[in-house]
């Protein structure tokens, strides 16, 4: 059976900015009020009027396919998996932070209770039995799609193609797995 | 957007310092005794036991910074990683210092056995050196964090040891009365050539960054030269790490000059650390600075809406 290679495509044009997809977020991981997982970016206002513009950056773990946080790992709790997704291990994560100080997108939060570091790690159980990542599922706009990016035929390939949706920072050469349209 | 680097505080940049220094020191004694040179003797029981014990104290903060530091023994388990390369590197000086230092006291029957003693130190000025260097490819990795990513990060920690290793010798030597000693006046003129060094490679890598492209390597720079981080630049760096240094140049070569130099000198490598440490900021992400709310605004909300909660649950239940 061919490995799945998930991704994310956010159409940015659609966010309206609710946060329904944090507090989802924080309901399925169970995480304090003060943790979140997945924040939303205000963008702007940008411009003079009337040609004014905003829009909305929801920002949950890239899942880089060239991570520097898995890369930096000391005890290799931050994993990737074969299906390309980032997750971090709590059993073995011993709180050094240095994943939280690579990673790029500034997607990681130290738990001060357990003493180690978690983020999104894409709702992979739910996506194991066939559901949609919790956010996906949550936004009532359409603005998150989740599927095979290796396959032509899913929603998110189609939309990269599309759409030209990129990821967010592409520079820095960490290749992630979200992509962005923007507005 | 990121004011300052909060990730990795001063627990962290008092381990790259002690690390440095204690590794520095040991290597400079272990220098002088491989070349035989007369100073040795005098200085080498008490400069080594000083760098094995502040590359023990950094160590502990190092220990002191994980947050799970019962398991601080997973930190050996994978060797691609540059963390894991510099724990062992850590651990390797640590145990080749006390060896070391071991046969400079006569407690131990192995004390006097120079031959020994000299291969022991050669070992532990290879792991010294690597010590040193490790941070630097460290902190390199961090992509997104791109004042760190300039190549001479690594050549500025590595005059930064050992300028802060020979202040260390010299201060001993200043304290036990063997500062009238020639190797002493050499190792002091080794450390002004070393201040100068630094200063040139200080203000390169400052410039550099400056003209460089990325936006968050430019507000580094401008944090660091007149922003939230100008006092410990200006007055801990520039001045008394190297100017007063400098200019204590002036004043002879007493124990007392030599003494309050090399004090100088280690201050200004502490805020060289916590300076560097902290002004490495992350790239900003789009619509980052219009966060709705900090984190530790909504701490405190959390507290609040957790009190009023506890107080409600109270009132229900007629406590």
């Amino acid at each position: 059976m061919r490995t799945m290679h998930w991704g994310m495509v956010i159409d940015l044009r659609r966010c309206i900015g609710c946060h329904a997809c944090t507090v989802a977020c924080q309901i399925e991981n169970n995480l304090p009020l003060n943790e979140r997982w997945n924040k939303v970016f205000t963008v702007g206002p940008e411009g003079e009027f009337p040609l004014v513009t905003s829009h909305f950056l929801p920002r949950p773990c890239m899942h880089c396919q060239d991570a520097p946080c898995v890369d930096g790992c000391p005890t290799g709790a931050s994993q990737r998996r074969p299906d390309g997704i980032i997750i971090v291990d709590g059993e073995r994560c011993i709180g050094c932070k240095f994943c939280m100080l690579v990673c790029p997108y500034g997607v990681r939060q130290f738990e001060v209770e357990k003493g180690i570091v978690q983020k999104c790690h894409l709702c992979y159980e739910r996506l194991e039995q066939g559901e949609m990542p919790r956010c996906v599922e949550t936004c009532q706009l359409k603005a998150r799609y989740a599927g095979d990016l290796d396959d032509p035929g899913s929603e998110v390939a189609a939309l990269i193609k599309q759409a030209n949706a990129r990821p967010l920072y592409p520079h820095l050469g960490t290749k992630p797995l979200v992509y962005y349209i923007f507005p | 957007m990121e004011d300052k680097q909060a990730i990795w505080g001063g627990l962290a940049a008092g381990y790259f310092f002690c690390a440095a220094f204690g590794a520095m020191v040991f290597a400079v004694i272990a220098f002088l005794d491989i070349i035989t040179s007369p100073l040795a003797g005098e200085v080498s029981g008490t400069g080594s036991f000083l760098g094995l014990a502040a590359a023990g104290l950094g160590g502990l903060l190092l220990l002191a910074e994980l947050g799970n530091k019962k398991r601080f023994l997973l930190v050996f388990s994978r060797m691609q990683s540059i963390m894991t390369k510099g724990a062992l590197f850590l651990s390797c000086f640590i145990v080749l210092a006390a060896i070391y230092t071991s046969f400079w006291f006569d407690i131990f029957p192995w004390a006097g056995e120079n031959a020994g003693r000299r291969i022991i130190g050669f070992l532990g000025i290879i792991f010294a050196v690597a010590l040193v260097i490790y941070p630097g490819l460290e902190l390199g990795e961090a992509r997104g964090r791109s004042f760190w990513n300039g190549s001479a990060l690594v050549p500025l920690w590595l005059a930064a040891a050992l300028t802060s290793g020979l202040a260390g010798v010299i201060l001993v030597a200043a304290v036990i009365g063997t500062s009238p000693a020639p190797t002493i006046a050499i190792l002091d003129k080794i450390l002004l050539s070393l201040l100068i060094t630094q200063i040139i490679l200080i203000t390169a890598y400052i410039l550099g960054m400056r003209q460089s492209a990325p936006e968050e390597a430019r507000r580094s720079v401008a944090m660091l030269i007149n922003g939230n981080l100008k006092n410990i630049f200006w007055w801990g760096i520039v001045i008394c790490g190297h100017l007063i240094p400098c200019l204590l140049y002036f004043g002879g070569r007493s124990a007392g000059i030599l003494a309050i130099k090399s004090l100088f000198v280690l201050v200004g490598e502490v805020c060289l650390r916590a300076a560097f440490l902290q002004v490495g900021v992350r790239v900003s992400l789009p619509g980052e600075d219009n966060e709705w709310m900090q984190d530790e605004e909504i701490a405190v909300l959390a507290a609040r809406l957790e009190q009023a909660w506890q107080e409600r649950a109270a009132w229900i239940n007629g406590k």
